[in-house]
Formats: structure tokens, C-alpha cells, sequence
């Protein structure tokens, strides 16, 4: 079976918290006999263009390219596919509708569509792990609806449900 | 999941880091199955941002569609189902109304990217040809290095031709089990890579099986460790390399004029005739079973000539001096 990770590229010459958590999954998932290779995609933190860029992630469909598909971090987490695994390293850093709460306010229109997405992209998640407690206590208070997938990160317990998750219906963004 | 683009990517990222810039690789997935998700692919990257990069460097259909204000091309992958492989019936494009919609629109953002990029370079003259044929574009050559070429040296020379790469339709390993029925008996060949679909793994063992080849032809189909592509290269009297109308001069011949190994082709071939001149570096046949096995068994007839042969392709490719520090050179300039 092979696995996808799809994650976001760090600035150029930095580092993120994800390249850690990167290397980490990527070596218990080979330990575990899977054939891992990784998506990296562009991303710019700027809420002017924020909308534009998750409608980009969203086109990626990429249920034929992998077995299961493991996001690390939105906006990683907005791919499609339906086996698709999140992985929330920190609330505060990681979620666009946090960070776009910074520069406009919550009721902008740009606001209210990035959580709409967040919202879609999280129900067609198979389970969300997250590293720390404050991104699964912040989740589970921003989305009750998904609170059932909600899950503090374990790989031997990730490795298991890969091995056997069935199909997800993957929904369109609606406009 | 990883091909030969994918191994170059990462020699050009090592490459560049060497020189003291700092370096990031994106990897946008892409799949061209079915014919109509290839648009909202493409838009995918024309929609994508990239932060603070003073350079970008494309490479593949559709990533090299993400918009930069400085960005070259060093051109691996066009769509070339919607170039050459539609006019030779090779396409996953259906001819329907949504499919000239789609060839049209693949042309269209090409057109747009090449003219709003600073340099276009091409692997191949082959590459450079497709483009001026059919973008009118013109473009410079800078060839793929060779990736670690000290693993190359040239070893003992055995007793099989070696035919390595991923194993599909295109690059006709089949053409050369249909030649070993013709060969003389002491012939022996090697296929080794993975296979794209365990239909082209399942095509090459029914060859071997209705040919009764089992005892001279080995297939070892599969993602194979690099450590074991040299050993069959260095311990090779000789490779072959078929496939059809290929862009760039292909590793399996590049390996094996580093390891001072003739190469077996065929005249459809593309990139890789600049590489193998007939009965000097290797051989040249049409892509016919009979005239394949005619160059097998003149490999095999006279081995010191072979092993000539061999060791000239292996000086002609040195003085070709493709190497990643010109090529990076260049790429960054």
C-alpha cells in the first residue's frame, strides 16, 4: 500500500515545526512496510490571496495517485481524497481561520469562506490527529461536528487505521 | 511513485545547495487519469503562490505553470500527449469536442508560460524541435547530467546485454525478448526496473514463456535499489535502450557509457541517437525483432569489439562534459 503525505513548504532557507513531524511519520510508515512519497506545495500566509490558493489545493484531487493520503497541517488538510488522514500539529499556528482571525475580523467574508472550507475539508478527513492538546481542544470547540474523528496523535494507532480505512465520499467545495 | 524527473529534481536541488544558495523543491502531484482532471491540475498551479524566491525553476507539465515573476524552464515534461503523442495516436486524449477543448487549453497555458518566462532550456534537441514545431518557441540545450557518475566505473564485462528503466509499452523492452527468439543460442539479456502496470510486467514474462527464452532471458521487475542497477550495468557486456522518440539521452545510456558500455538502439529512438553512433559507440537498427537480433549477436559474436565499442562511448561521453556544475551554472546564471 503507498501513502501520500501532502504538506506545505517551509520559507525558503527556514524551518517549520512540520519538517520534524515530517521525518518522523515518514520513517514509522516505512518501518510499517508502506511506500511513502510526499506532495510538497507552495503556500504564502497572506489573506489577500488566501481564498485563491485553497481553491488551488482543492482542485488536487488525488484519490487515484495514493492508497491513503496524510496531510500534515492545513492547508495541506484542504486536498482531496477519500482516504484522507489529518495531522494538526498546533492550533494556533496551523488552522487558517486562526491566523486569518489576526488581520481581518471574524465576520469578514474572506473569514467566513476559509472556515466554510476548513469546516468541508475537516468532515472528509477519516480521522484528525493532533500532536498537541491545544489544536484537539481547539478543533473540537471551533467544529463539534467532527469531535467523533478527533484523536490525539499516535502512529501505532494511525498505522492501524490506514491499514484499514474504507472509502470516503469526497463533497465538492460548493462556490 | 519516483521516475527520472523526480531523481533529477533532487540532484538539482543538491547541486544548487552546493553552491551556497538556498534551495526548496516543490513536488505537485499530477494525474493525468482520466484526460479530464488534467484542467483543473492545471489551474491548481496557476492559482498556487510562491513565496520569497528570488528564482524559480520549472521543470514538469503542470508545476511549471506556477506563476513567478522570475522564473526559467529547464524543460523535462511537456504534456506531449497533447503534442506529438496526439498526432502518433499515443494520447489519453479522447478526439471528442471536450477533448479538443482540452488539447487546446493545454496549448493555451503553455503559450502563456513560455512567454512570460526569462529562459527556456530543453534536455534534448528532441525537446528543443517539439517546441519550435508546435509553441514556435525557441530554446537552448542544456542536457541532463549523469547522477553520481563515480558509482559508474567500469567493472569486468559479463555475459548479457542490460536493459534497465521502467518497464512499459513505450520503452519496448518487449521489442527486445521478440529479438532474443531470433538470436543465437549464447545471448543473453537482463530486464530490470519496475514495471508501470502489472500488465507490462504480465506482457514481458508471457513473452519470455511463448518464446521458450526462460533460460536466457532474467526479468527482475521491480523498484530495484541503485546499488543494484550499477552492479547489473558494470557487469554487463553491453545495454540496450529502446524506447520511443524519448526526449532526453536517457539514464540506462548514460550509465552505461560511463561504464564504458556499447548501447544497443534503434532509429525512432529519439534523444539518445546523439548519444550511440552505429558500429562506433554501440549499434543502430530499425525497431524490427530480426535486425534487433542481428546487433545482439554481432555483440555477442565479437566481444573485444564489443568491449571497444564500449570503452569509445564512454571517451566520447566524457568529452561531452555534461556535468552538473555547468549545468547549475547555467540554470542560475
Amino acid at each position: 500500500m503507498n501513502v501520500l503525505i501532502v504538506r506545505t513548504v517551509a520559507k525558503i532557507g527556514g524551518v517549520s515545526c512540520v519538517d520534524s513531524l515530517h521525518k518522523t511519520l515518514v520513517e514509522q510508515l516505512k518501518q510499517a512496510g508502506y511506500q511513502v512519497d510526499t506532495a510538497l506545495l507552495p503556500f504564502v500566509h497572506d489573506s489577500r490571496n488566501l481564498v485563491e490558493q485553497i481553491l488551488a489545493f482543492r482542485l488536487l484531487n488525488l484519490s487515484d495517485y495514493a492508497d491513503r493520503m496524510i496531510g500534515l497541517d492545513f492547508p495541506a488538510g484542504f486536498v482531496k481524497h477519500p482516504r484522507k488522514f489529518l495531522i494538526v500539529s498546533s492550533e494556533s499556528e496551523q488552522r487558517l481561520s486562526v491566523e486569518i482571525g489576526h488581520s481581518v475580523s471574524s465576520l469578514h467574508p474572506v473569514a467566513a469562506r476559509v472556515r466554510h472550507a476548513e469546516r468541508v475539508a475537516l468532515k472528509e478527513c477519516k480521522s484528525i490527529l493532533c500532536e498537541q492538546a491545544d489544536a484537539y481542544e481547539g478543533l473540537a470547540q471551533s467544529y463539534p461536528a467532527i469531535q467523533s474523528s478527533l484523536l490525539r496523535l499516535d502512529y501505532g494507532r494511525l498505522i492501524a487505521m490506514l491499514a484499514e480505512s474504507t472509502e470516503k465520499n469526497v463533497e465538492l467545495l460548493p462556490a | 511513485m519516483h521516475g527520472g524527473a523526480e531523481n533529477l529534481a533532487n540532484y538539482l536541488v543538491s547541486h544548487i545547495s552546493q553552491l551556497g544558495h538556498q534551495v526548496r523543491l516543490l513536488r505537485i502531484p499530477f494525474c493525468y487519469e482520466p484526460a479530464a482532471r488534467i484542467s483543473g491540475e492545471m489551474l491548481a498551479c496557476r492559482m498556487m503562490e510562491i513565496e520569497e524566491a528570488d528564482l524559480v525553476i520549472g521543470l514538469k507539465f503542470p508545476a511549471y505553470l506556477i506563476p513567478h515573476p522570475n522564473k526559467v524552464l529547464w524543460l523535462v515534461h511537456q504534456y506531449r500527449q497533447a503534442y506529438d503523442m496526439w498526432d502518433s495516436g499515443h494520447t489519453n486524449i479522447p478526439d471528442t469536442l471536450q477533448g479538443h477543448a482540452l488539447r487546446g487549453s493545454i496549448f493555451e497555458a503553455d503559450r502563456e508560460c513560455f512567454e512570460n518566462v526569462n529562459d527556456i532550456f530543453a534536455i534534448s534537441p528532441v525537446t528543443q524541435d517539439r517546441l519550435k514545431r508546435y509553441n514556435d518557441v525557441d530554446s537552448k540545450l542544456l542536457r541532463t547530467p549523469l547522477n553520481g557518475p563515480e558509482d559508474f566505473e567500469p567493472g569486468d564485462y559479463g555475459d548479457y546485454i542490460f536493459c534497465g528503466g521502467r518497464i512499459n509499452a513505450i520503452k519496448r523492452q518487449h521489442l527486445l525478448i521478440e529479438a532474443m527468439r531470433y538470436t543465437r543460442s549464447d545471448t543473453k539479456l537482463v530486464i530490470a526496473g519496475p514495471a508501470d502496470s502489472p500488465a507490462d510486467a504480465k506482457r514481458l514474462h508471457r513473452l519470455v514463456e511463448r518464446f521458450s527464452l526462460q533460460s536466457r532471458v532474467t526479468l527482475e521487475i521491480g523498484f530495484l535499489p541503485r546499488q543494484r542497477i550499477v552492479e547489473l550495468t558494470t557487469n554487463s557486456l553491453a545495454a540496450a535502450y529502446l524506447p520511443i522518440d524519448e526526449e532526453s539521452l536517457g539514464y540506462v545510456s548514460m550509465e552505461a557509457n560511463q561504464a564504458a558500455r556499447a548501447v544497443l538502439t534503434v532509429d525512432d529512438s529519439g534523444g539518445i541517437l546523439d548519444l550511440v553512433s552505429d558500429d562506433h559507440t554501440g549499434w543502430v537498427r530499425r525497431p524490427e525483432p530480426k535486425e534487433i537480433a542481428d546487433a545482439i549477436d554481432r555483440a555477442f559474436a565479437n566481444k573485444n569489439r564489443t568491449i571497444d565499442m564500449g570503452r569509445h562511448a564512454r571517451q566520447e561521453w566524457i568529452k561531452k562534459e555534461i556535468t552538473w556544475e555547468r549545468t547549475v551554472e547555467r540554470l542560475v546564471a
